[in-house]
């Protein structure tokens, strides 16, 4: 019974010391804290290969820490939307692209803390162009 | 032939008639296949000849209303009538080499054989064969009683298919190879698609010639055959004229979601005929299909 018990115990402890080790390793490395990105939805799907795909996408983030944060198209420097102060928020952005795109959650001082991948299929293939030529079989 | 595959539930009658009689006899739209059919490529917003080794297959389920102006289709037939019925939406196509067969449901065409022997940046140019006119007999539909036999054909040419931008141009010139009625048809379609948003819009119109031949041997009555019912007519060669807006759009990587309002014109000498009741057709369609 005693051996059981600490059992539980150990059981119970080792999550509060395994996230107090992390916290440390996060802050003598200087890691931006973290934070997630998530895409509702995640995925565009377009007729045939190469059509720009449009979707609504709501992008809601949320972070540990409290601070000035935006969304950004990888690549692009102008912001989607950004936030003053705050541990989470939520948008709907207008995707159209024609393929995949990477986006980021940046902090004030332009980390990147947390990423998300909107990506575009769709039904057909594109057609492939052959070169001008006869054939017969 | 086209009554048949309607019968045994290949294919919607209500598109089985419309492409065969409205879209085939009436439009003269039924043509060959096209370097891609070009129902099918209009409907994809595609830009140019697509003629890789390999294919593809849909199946699905729609449902259609339609009216028809030919006796017969299907029987019992009234002019103005509406019928709406549930159909097996198939779209499929497979290359190899210069050779090939398609077949979509929902296409002004029938399933097409063909020969693809050139292709060049903005066009291609194909030898086809296909039906292009269904059995017209008692044992298809009773409504034809006390008429000779008219044999379904194959006919077969050369169709030219170019592409400008958003916009398909598709031409064909077929001649009967089944010794079935000799006669000869000629098309020329026109075909523009959109893009609003994921939906992809399309507008087909198109004219179609048919022979004297042609236009005799299935709706002209001869004086052997002749009855109160159905009285002695001769019909000439006349043009027939489609138009057609459709919607397509991906519900997803695999299910695809089309519809599409047609609208067949024929010309008035084709209403000699005792077994054309109107001038014109219409068909309405909606279908989701599964892309494998």
């Amino acid at each position: 019974m005693s051996r059981l018990i600490q059992g539980i115990r150990i059981a119970l402890l080792l999550p509060i010391a395994t996230s107090v080790f992390a916290a440390d390793e996060a802050a003598t490395s200087a890691v931006p804290e973290p934070a997630s990105l998530l895409l509702t939805p995640s995925r565009c799907v377009a007729l045939h290969q190469g059509q720009v795909c449009y979707q609504r996408v709501q992008i809601s983030w949320s972070s540990f820490a409290a601070g000035n944060y935006c969304v950004y198209q990888e690549a692009t420097p102008q912001p989607l939307h950004c936030w003053q102060e705050q541990t989470q928020g939520t948008f709907v952005y207008e995707f159209a692209s024609d393929s995949s795109l990477l986006l980021q959650l940046k902090n004030a001082q332009q980390q990147v803390v947390a990423e998300s991948t909107m990506e575009v299929a769709w039904v057909y293939k594109a057609n492939t162009r052959r070169k001008t030529h006869w054939r017969l079989f | 032939m086209w009554i048949k595959r309607l019968r045994t539930g290949l294919l919607p009658a209500c598109l089985v008639h419309t492409g065969i009689l409205l879209c085939g006899l009436l439009m003269g739209i039924g043509l060959p296949s096209y370097a891609g059919d070009l129902s099918t490529e209009v409907r994809k917003g595609t830009s140019g000849p697509d003629n890789r080794n390999g294919g593809y297959f849909e199946v699905g389920a729609g449902i259609a209303t339609s009216t028809n102006p030919i006796v017969g289709i299907p029987e019992g037939n009234e002019k103005g009538e509406v019928h709406t019925e549930v159909f097996l939406d198939i779209n499929a196509r497979y290359q190899y080499g210069c050779l090939f067969g398609e077949l979509f449901s929902q296409s002004l065409e029938q399933f097409t054989l063909g020969c693809n022997f050139y292709n060049g940046e903005n066009w291609s140019l194909d030898w086809v064969g296909l039906t292009q006119h269904d059995e017209m007999s008692e044992e298809v539909s009773d409504d034809y009683r006390g008429l000779k036999r008219r044999r379904d054909d194959f006919m077969s040419g050369p169709r030219a298919t170019a592409y400008f931008g958003n916009y398909i141009v598709q031409l064909h010139a077929l001649t009967d190879i089944s010794d079935t009625h000799h006669g000869e048809l000629y098309s020329l379609r026109l075909a523009r698609h959109w893009q609003y948003r994921n939906w992809t819009l399309h507008g087909i119109v198109g004219a179609t010639y048919r022979s004297q031949q042609i236009m005799d041997y299935y709706f002209s009555i001869d004086e052997s055959e002749a009855s109160e019912k159905y009285p002695q007519s001769e019909v000439p060669a006349g043009m027939a004229y489609v138009v057609e807006l459709g919607v397509t759009y991906p519900l997803s990587e695999k299910w695809v979601f089309r519809s599409f309002i047609r609208r067949m014109d024929l010309e008035s000498s084709a209403m000699r005929s005792p077994l054309i009741m109107d001038n014109h057709g219409e068909a309405i369609a909606t279908s989701v299909s599964y892309v494998f």
